[in-house]
């Protein structure tokens, strides 16, 4: 359909202007990584790769780091895997599974501050819900620190993020399983192929895009997590449990070292890149016209 | 024997899923006596609105911020996504699949990359530390996801029964609101819940652009809800609840709806 070029350019306004301040704020940002800005008022003084070379002499950076690399492997790894095989596995159970997927669900929808509230008290160190229960069954051996201990706390916030995120993963491959054409599984089936069989050579290769979007997605959250970090630990103890985003805001907004907040900010969206570029260029392919 | 397995690990992940919901429940309707070492998993012994009272006196406040924040978001975010879905879908022009997928690349990116300009601008728009300010933010971030999925959902419609209302007389605007704007019901069902439910659990732009106690939508105040002295955690709980409680209801009754827009565009995570 053709349109006059002025009703098209007034129509297009509002939807362009806010992308365009998206775009200028991003940019903006990759400016000031490059400045000596320290505090509230603007500081445009150039100081080339200063902040990014301190980031990377600083032992905090490197743990903020390393923290994102663990919840890489252990949050998405098991979040997507563990979606693919229960949604697999309720597929075969028509019945239960409607009576089962809402409860997978539901911790979507709420809050992530409630999520961290909720596993807040679950891991809280002294009588917290899991140390209760661990007592109650008699295996007080278990009883642990959580996210006050330096070495597990970041699993415990971890298993937070799954308890949450999992549903995602599970309603992706619900319904790319669903969209499976029967015929092919029951060819396999008449063939005397096992389900398993059937997992790995039909439904796997089958559900490839979901697998693409449901893995892109979950390294990103990775690269997002802040809600968790900030209400069940703040970052601690020390900075056992701190992320490059919440580091970024540390930075900026607590100790207004605006510049390098502003490097991290862009070390986190070049990072992001790594998924986001092949993912936004596949969607493109698949809904240009 | 492997309905044994999957009926096993089905039940361990139920359990999973649905311990801390009972945690929730059984901890807020207790009053603080009775969250005792020994008594932790027992149900409450007398039921008790001790902690939501509480708990809703504190909030009562942010409650009411979150609702002036998330409806009007909403709606503005849904229509405009709505008229940009219009014009990605049905109107070819020079260079549409590029800002296209500007626009989709926006959706992916990290909200921390924005955030310290983004203050700055609403400074100097004299919004910042309001909930109008808020609101911009949220439109801003909204627009890439609600044009998607109304994109997507225009493509379905027919280019023909566009073209008839062309030949009709029907002008650009005309054709939009009169052909298309009917259509939309089940789209913008899916938007607005989606939309809602994002905006309403929003915590980092929140903390960042309202520091006023006074101004700050429910999941900023929940976090700062405990005391520094004993966590009573009758009170926490309630708080959560409360907090939860809108975006539950709206899954309850609607939840497919949220499901379709979790597909729609298969999303922002």
């Amino acid at each position: 359909m053709r349109v006059k070029p002025y009703t098209l350019f007034v129509f297009l306004l509002p939807g362009f202007t806010i992308v365009g301040v998206l775009y200028y704020m991003l940019i903006w940002t990759g400016v000031v990584s490059t400045t000596d800005w320290i505090g509230m008022a603007p500081v445009w003084k150039f100081a080339g790769f200063k902040n990014y070379i301190v980031l990377f002499h600083s032992p905090r950076f490197w743990t903020n780091l390393k923290n994102n690399m663990i919840w890489l492997v252990v949050f998405v790894v098991p979040t997507g895997f563990i979606g693919m095989i229960l949604a697999y596995m309720l597929d075969g159970l028509p019945r239960l599974s409607k009576f089962v997927r809402p409860i997978f669900f539901y911790p979507l929808v709420i809050a992530p501050v409630v999520t961290a509230t909720l596993w807040a008290w679950i891991f809280e160190p002294q009588n917290g819900v899991l140390n209760n229960l661990l007592s109650l069954m008699h295996l007080d051996f278990l009883k642990a620190g959580w996210i006050a201990d330096p070495k597990i706390a970041i699993y415990c916030m971890i298993v937070a993020g799954i308890w949450q995120n999992f549903g995602f993963a599970l309603v992706l491959y619900t319904a790319a399983i669903g969209e499976i054409p029967r015929d092919h599984i029951d060819a396999a089936k008449v063939d005397g192929a096992t389900s398993t069989q059937i997992f790995f050579h039909i439904v796997i290769p089958e559900i490839s895009h979901a697998t693409i979007v449901v893995f892109s997605l979950l390294v990103l959250y990775t690269l997002k997590v802040f809600d968790l970090v900030w209400v069940m630990t703040g970052g601690g103890p020390g900075y056992a449990t701190e992320v490059l985003p919440y580091f970024m805001y540390r930075v900026t907004f607590r100790q207004l070292m605006v510049g390098e907040g502003a490097a991290i900010a862009m070390i986190i969206l070049l990072m992001s890149f790594v998924v986001l570029v092949p993912i936004s260029k596949w969607m493109m392919e698949r809904w240009a016209r | 024997m492997k309905k044994a397995v999957i009926y096993t690990i089905l039940i361990v992940f139920a359990m999973f899923y649905l311990l801390p919901m009972y945690v929730l429940l059984a901890t807020s309707f207790k009053p603080l006596s009775e969250i005792g070492i020994s008594t932790m998993w027992n149900p409450p012994k007398h039921f008790s609105l001790e902690g939501f009272k509480k708990a809703f006196e504190k909030l009562s406040k942010n409650l009411k911020n979150s609702f002036y924040l998330t409806i009007p978001a909403t709606i503005i975010s849904s229509l405009l996504g709505s008229i940009n879905g219009y014009i990605f879908s049905k109107i070819r022009f020079k260079g549409d699949n590029v800002i296209f997928s500007l626009i989709l690349f926006g959706m992916f990116i990290p909200y921390q990359s924005i955030l310290f300009p983004l203050i700055r601008f609403l400074q100097s728009i004299h919004l910042y530390g309001t909930i109008p300010g808020l609101i911009l933010v949220h439109v801003i971030y909204g627009i890439p996801i609600t044009t998607l999925i109304f994109r997507n959902y225009y493509m379905e419609v027919p280019d023909e029964l566009i073209e008839a209302g062309k030949i009709d007389g029907a002008s650009f605007f005309k054709v939009y609101s009169k052909i298309l704007l009917p259509l939309s019901i089940p789209a913008f069902v899916v938007v607005i819940i989606w939309q809602f439910t994002n905006i309403w659990n929003e915590f980092l732009f929140a903390v960042t652009v309202t520091s006023n106690p006074e101004k700050q939508p429910i999941t900023v105040a929940l976090v700062n809800l405990a005391g520094s002295q004993v966590i009573e955690w009758n009170i926490q709980m309630a708080g959560a609840l409360i907090t939860a409680l809108p975006t539950l209801i709206v899954y309850i009754l609607l939840g497919r709806y949220f499901v379709r827009g979790l597909l729609a565009g298969s999303v922002k995570g």
